[in-house]
């Protein structure tokens, strides 16, 4: 019977039993099914070219030989057979392939096959999600199909293509716009024209990245999106909105924020910068929204529940291992070393950690880091009656500088940007940093040569070497300032030998990208008082 | 009166009253969307016919009233039946409803308005037929200006009812005989209501017999979609009454005729026939009536009944039958006669292999390669719920996320519509799994309520089937190693001579080779494990080929039927190998040691029949014992031919062992000089020690030898090591305590010595299970090995070492007095004091001696 169909009979109830019954687990059943399904993992995996390779011939029977014979993965491993998509090689059949960029890698893009069960499991997940962002109590949630979806999120081949494909299917809803023009359209324009179709409409669902949600929230309220209001072609009802809207504007002389003209039944949203940005999301759109969190390897894997202040990892999508703060610095500072792994039942709550996960289903990664960092924030959830363990998401690995989720930087794409830009540029290391707007930005900190001529070399120069370059190897670099008016990158030029003087005076190498806050404070300060020349 | 007439009262005052009797059992019974909106159409349908009845019979305000409401009755009801059949085919539509809706509203507000109908009168007059008089009624109108519009538009919403119901055929949204009876129901009320238009035909009920028909095709689709059980609707007792008031009117109507024709004939009979007829009547009518209640049975409690009459059939089959293929057969019948599935299987537990397989099917073609094991989500499900599992819930409940894509195909490929848990005592004794249905009906919330019944109560007799097929098989089997005792083999002995005909049957008599030894060296639970191996690499052997017994203590026999002795010797000498292999060969040096010796006859070669072919062959049997042990002899009539590995009887040894001995002792008396004399001493007090705890002789012979070799192991230790002055380091103590190993692998290569690798391998035990190598406990340790470890260390102590002198015999008696019961066994080791202290053993003396040597 599919989601419709029940809607019509009003299952609710085996609704919620079917999506959300999960969250009713206790850790020792969710452990189970994670332990029995990648028993399954295992056996397709060493059936499969991949498979050999990685578990290096062997057939792990337990999990824990698993683990032990499995190293830690990276895309690198991958490559040669996903890159060319060399289906063969694989644990099960591909029946699609999601792509992604491949930030500091050998490739511009990254792909990852999906197999049918997979597309299964993640049609399932994001439905879970659908109905927990339109739930404020365990059991109750007010999807009953139809629904007027924006949905702002980028189309195929990218994994968030995938969602108005296989849900419908399952059950009606209309996407603002529809499938098939959103297909025709790039992001920027979607998004402006669901948003019109809205007005028409009305909309119940919005789902999009953190950082488009409040540039578009900021751009609709300030009048800037909401031209072109035709009112022979929007509901009665709209007009209806449009008309109280107007009227409040002129009687209390504020602006028009959407929650005056739509009133949403769920709002879901993901990026690295969500956490920042919930409660201006929640301002705007009258709503508490729902934060998931998913990859292109993974698939979506996690969502917060019905009181949307923490994430829950799914049970039967990844196996997941969790990589503890300190064990991931120990890596950094000595690559060689192997960081040990934690599983779900074996967290500390309160603490930090990276995630890495092995797909089930006869995905393709194996104990793969995905490069996220979590914190756990309790073991269960108490008040809501959750046993399992809820989570918050910090940012991207420490290496990586993600900014709004649109553009990830490494140490790798920064250094040939800096070599390809031939300024003599000695040292240096990069922050992420947030505005006043709370909004992300790469704050880079360099040493001029000595021989170099200062006064030329100025900061304009080398941002504008740097930008360019970033144009080049990320596409979405460009839509940061376009879609979103961020400006992701900040020079600031340090005296020459600072970076230098601070390592031999501690003993230590200096960390390119992020350096503690710690350091970056002592540098500076070397930095002003030193040379006696300012940080500019 | 005439038929026609008949037809203008009867049509409208049955349907009235069918509709009412259907409303009335309506509103009483447990109401879906399907019935209220049907109870919608009746509605309709009970004012349409009401107000023909009322406009015929003129009733106040007048015959143009009743019309008018006829009329508005009649447009009524195709707009309800649109929205029942909207409904129905899952196509509602909100904005052609409210289309259709307002057009009707119109058309009856026209209607009431007087342009529909403008005369309608109903004309009487006398009428003759056939020689009786009778009032003739005919009912006369004429259309008014709307009429035909109002018709057409009518007729296009019938239209669009079957166009819709066609539609969702063809979508596949409705099955096929459900939407056929809904469109030939609104065809046939089609038909009915076009007949309105002309006035000649119009005048009579066409449209409202018409209406009937259709209402009547209706029920039977509602009914046959399996959305409403009719015995919902219609209670027992309400269809029993309507049918016994139908009969007893029947019957009164038959008694007055008779009565009436006789009264008119001869009034004297009268009363006779009277009473006659009614008795007569009676007589044919109860008949009647019994069919009657089975028709409705049949009819409309149909699941119910087929239920009924499974369970009873299969109670009275099942009940005190302990046969577990009559039961399943019966099981699969009674459902088969209940609920019509395509295929029924039946999944028993294996509890040896932790799964359950697919015991019987429904069909002899069908039966599927099915295992579900233990950790299935599905099994776990089934443990801890009673009710059954539908595929809608087996693909959606979280618990089964954790199913595997192939499990989960496996359910979905057979086609599984409902699993059923078979639990006796809590015990998940088995699964039922059924497919679709014949007709591709749904389940019922009755058929799972009788398979949850039928499965609880067959599990309980499966139960008491396995409980009895196992008793019946403990009866017959041995208890330890599981293979038929001796009553089953003779038993078995006359059934296969009797079953081989002129055919040939081998035997095998094998006994284990000085298993009462291992027993005493071991203890009897290390000889029960070593019972169960050797069974168990009999069976492996043997398979399906023969069948082998425990013929008593270490005796097994092994019948093997249509083996001729070539192929039963090969048999037997796999077996002797195997089990040499497994005992003698292990690189474990912990195992123990355990030969076989065979005796093989085959009959009618051999023996002429049963009895002389077990006597000859276990006479085969005791030739290979006396011919040295580890063999397999065949018996011959004339002589036996033997196959002799080695002869390894102690007395064809003795004098070369006893030189091996000496040679070995010399060896490491050679290698470690301060330790020389130290097996010769040891051997001297360990031979005195035991016979003081009454061993009997043999064992006074294997610790002398234990003794004697109980450090040969030192051979393969380095010399630094042995002779080093000052403390050893932990990896040099490691190496030390690897002689007691090596010992054994040296004794190993000498068969017949075989007997005092437990003392040897012992000596180094603890009292309290810290010693080594094995680090056994108390009792656990071989007797022997308990004396020699005492009479080790005390010669040890009493010795000179290259990091300390000897010391006095008192110092290190009471040396050893301190660790009894931490290192030594007390009981022995007090005696040993005792023995030392009353100078039955000579220490100075055998001291002297070995100095001297």
């Amino acid at each position: 019977m599919t989601l419709d169909q029940k809607f019509q009979k009003k299952q609710y109830d085996d609704i919620w039993q079917e999506h959300c019954g999960f969250l009713d687990f206790s850790i020792f059943e969710y452990m189970a099914i994670q332990k029995r399904l990648l028993i399954e993992q295992i056996e397709l995996y060493s059936n499969c070219e991949l498979g050999r390779r990685i578990m290096k011939g062997k057939k792990p029977s337990t999990v824990d030989e698993y683990r032990q014979v499995v190293p830690l993965t990276r895309y690198e491993d991958y490559a040669d057979l996903l890159l060319p998509k060399i289906e063969s090689a694989l644990p099960s059949r591909a029946i699609l392939w999601i792509e992604t960029t491949w930030e500091g890698g050998k490739n511009p893009i990254k792909v990852a096959p999906y197999t049918e069960s997979m597309l299964k499991c993640h049609k399932s997940s994001f439905i879970t999600c659908m109905i927990l962002a339109t739930s404020n109590k365990k059991g109750q949630f007010t999807l009953r199909g139809r629904e007027n979806f924006l949905y702002g999120m980028a189309p195929l081949p990218y994994l968030t293509g995938i969602v108005p494909y296989v849900i419908s299917d399952e059950f009606s809803i209309n996407f603002l716009p529809s499938t098939k023009e959103a297909e025709k359209m790039s992001f920027g324009q979607r998004n402006k024209t669901g948003l019109k179709m809205g007005l028409q409409k009305g909309i119940d669902l919005f789902f999009g990245l953190s950082s488009v949600i409040v540039k578009i929230s900021e751009s609709f309220s300030s009048g800037g999106n909401s031209g072109g209001i035709n009112v022979f072609k929007n509901s009665p009802k709209m007009n209806y909105r449009l008309l109280k809207a107007w009227a409040k504007r002129k009687q209390e002389q504020c602006e028009i924020k959407p929650r005056d003209i739509w009133t949403l039944k769920g709002l879901i949203c993901a990026g690295t910068d969500t956490s920042m940005l919930k409660k201006k999301i929640e301002y705007y759109w009258g709503v508490k929204p729902l934060e998931i969190f998913g990859g292109t390897e993974p698939t979506c894997i996690a969502t917060e529940t019905w009181s949307k202040n923490g994430l829950v990892f799914f049970p039967d999508v990844c196996f997941y291992e969790f990589i503890p703060k300190s064990e991931i610095e120990k890596n950094i500072d000595d690559p060689s070393y192997i960081p040990n792994t934690y599983l779900m039942d074996e967290l500390v709550a309160g603490n930090e950690y990276e995630l890495v996960i092995s797909n089930l289903k006869g995905g393709a990664f194996a104990r793969y880091r995905m490069g996220d960092i979590f914190k756990c924030l309790s073991l269960s959830n108490e008040e809501d009656g959750i046993q399992l363990p809820q989570f918050a998401y910090v940012d991207r690995d420490p290496r990586i500088i993600d900014i709004a989720g649109f553009t990830r930087i490494s140490e790798g794409t920064i250094t040939e940007a800096l070599e390809l830009s031939k300024l003599n540029i000695t040292d240096w290391f990069a922050v992420k940093e947030f505005d006043e707007y709370k909004r992300a930005f790469l704050h880079l900190y360099v040493e001029v040569g000595a021989d170099g001529l200062q006064g030329a070399i100025t900061k304009d120069i080398i941002k504008e070497h740097l930008s360019i370059y970033f144009r080049y190897v990320d596409t979405d670099y460009n839509d940061l300032k376009s879609l979103l008016g961020i400006d992701p990158l900040m020079v600031s030029i340090i005296p020459a030998g600072t970076i230098g003087q601070y390592c031999s005076a501690n003993g230590r190498n200096l960390r390119k990208m992020n350096p503690s806050p710690f350091d970056v404070i002592e540098i500076l300060k070397a930095a002003r008082s030193g040379s006696g020349k300012e940080v500019f | 009166m005439p038929l026609l007439q008949l037809f203008f009262w009867a049509v409208p005052i049955g349907a009235l009253l069918s509709y009412c009797l259907l409303m009335v059992f309506f509103s009483i019974s447990q109401k879906d969307k399907y019935i209220r909106t049907f109870m919608l159409v009746l509605a309709a349908l009970i004012v349409w016919t009401a107000s023909t009845l009322f406009m015929r019979l003129q009733l106040y305000p007048g015959v143009l009233f009743w019309n008018k409401v006829m009329v508005a009755g009649m447009f009524a009801v195709p707009f309800f039946l649109y929205y029942f059949v909207s409904i129905f085919t899952n196509t509602l539509n909100n904005f052609s409803t409210i289309l259709w809706g307002s057009m009707t509203a119109a058309a009856i507000a026209v209607d009431f308005m007087g342009f529909v109908v403008t005369k309608a009168s109903i004309i009487t007059h006398p009428a003759v037929e056939n020689g009786r008089r009778f009032t003739s009624v005919e009912f006369s109108y004429s259309l008014g200006v709307m009429a035909y519009p109002i018709y057409i538009l009518m007729f296009l919403l019938i239209l669009t009812i079957l166009l819709k119901a066609g539609m969702s055929f063809r979508r596949g949204g409705i099955t096929h005989g459900r939407i056929a009876l809904i469109t030939f129901g609104v065809l046939i009320m089609f038909v009915g209501v076009l007949f309105n238009i002309i006035p000649a035909i119009g005048k009579y009920p066409v449209d409202i017999l018409a209406s009937l028909i259709n209402a009547v095709l209706i029920i039977i689709a509602i009914y046959k979609s399996r959305m409403l059980e009719l015995r919902f609707i219609l209670t027992k007792g309400i269809v029993y009454s309507t049918f016994a008031l139908i009969l007893t009117g029947l019957y009164i109507y038959a008694v007055f005729s008779v009565e009436k024709h006789l009264g008119n004939t001869s009034k004297n009979l009268m009363p006779y026939f009277t009473t006659f007829s009614a008795l007569l009547v009676a007589v044919a009518f109860q008949p009647l009536y019994r069919f009657t209640r089975i028709v409705t049975d049949k009819m409309f409690y149909k699941a119910e009944y087929s239920h009924r009459q499974a369970l009873r059939s299969f109670s009275a089959n099942i009940s005190n039958n302990l046969n577990l293929d009559d039961i399943s057969r019966e099981f699969i019948e009674a459902i088969q006669m209940a609920i019509h599935a395509k295929h029924i299987l039946i999944l028993i537990n294996n509890r040896e292999k932790q799964h359950y397989y697919v015991y019987r099917t429904s069909s002899q073609i069908f039966k599927p390669e099915l295992q579900i094991s233990y950790d299935n989500p599905l099994v776990k499900w089934l443990e801890s719920n009673n009710a059954g599992l539908s595929r809608e819930k087996l693909y959606s409940l979280p618990f089964f996320k954790s199913m595997w894509e192939k499990e989960k195909k496996i359910f979905y490929d057979l086609d599984i519509e409902v699993i059923i848990p078979m639990k006796s005592r809590n015990d998940l004794i088995g699964i039922l799994m059924l497919t679709r249905k014949v007709n591709n009906t749904a389940y019922t919330l009755d058929d799972l309520d009788l398979l949850a019944y039928l499965g609880s109560s067959t599990a309980v007799a499966f139960d008491n089937a396995r409980l009895y097929t196992n008793a019946q098989s403990e009866a017959l089997t041995d208890s330890l190693t599981q293979l038929y005792n001796h009553r089953y083999f003779r038993k078995a002995l006359s059934e296969q001579m009797a079953k081989i005909g002129a055919s040939e049957i081998s035997l095998l008599m094998i006994d284990l080779d000085l298993f009462k030894l291992f027993n005493d060296l071991y203890g009897h639970i290390e000889g029960d494990k070593a019972l169960e191996l050797v069974a168990s690499i009999m069976l492996r052997i043997v398979g399906q080929k023969g069948i082998v017994c425990r013929y008593g203590g270490e005796e097994f026999a092994i019948l093997l039927p249509y083996f001729d002795s070539k192929r039963a010797f090969d048999i037997a000498e796999k077996i002797r190998l195997e089990i040499q292999r497994t005992f003698f060969n292990s690189t474990d040096v912990t195992q123990r040691f355990l030969t076989a010796s065979i005796g093989v006859c085959t009959y009618p070669y051999a023996a002429p029949n049963a009895e002389e072919l077990l006597k000859r062959a276990d006479l085969a049997m005791y030739t290979a014992k006396n011919q040295g042990k580890n063999q397999t002899v065949i018996y011959t009539p004339r002589v036996f031919s033997s196959v002799k590995l080695y002869d390894t009887s102690e007395e064809g040894l003795k004098p070369s062992y006893a030189a091996t001995i000496y040679a070995l002792t010399a060896a490491i008396d050679a290698k470690d000089h301060y330790t020389f004399g130290h097996s010769q001493r040891v051997a001297g007090y360990a031979t005195i020690l035991a016979g003081a705890l009454d061993l009997d002789k043999s064992h006074l012979v294997i610790i002398r030898e234990a003794a004697l070799l109980h450090d040969v192991g030192k051979i393969g230790i380095p010399e630094s090591i042995l002779t080093k002055i000052g403390r050893l380091t932990e990896e040099e103590m490691e190496i030390i305590k690897k002689h007691v190993e090596m010992s054994i692998t040296i004794i190993k290569h000498l068969p017949s010595l075989n007997h005092v690798i437990p003392a040897v391998i012992g000596h180094h035990e603890r009292w309290d299970g810290k010693g080594y190598p094995r680090g056994l406990k108390g009792e656990n340790i071989p007797l022997l090995a308990r004396c020699l470890s005492t009479i080790d260390a005390f010669d040890a102590l009493t010795s000179n070492r290259p990091y300390r002198a000897g010391l006095d015999i008192e110092t290190a008696l009471k040396e050893i007095q301190n660790n009894i019961g931490t290192q030594f066994d007390p009981r022995i080791t007090n005696l040993f004091i005792e023995l030392v202290r009353n100078g039955t053993i000579d220490v100075e003396q055998s001291i002297k001696i070995s100095k001297a040597i």
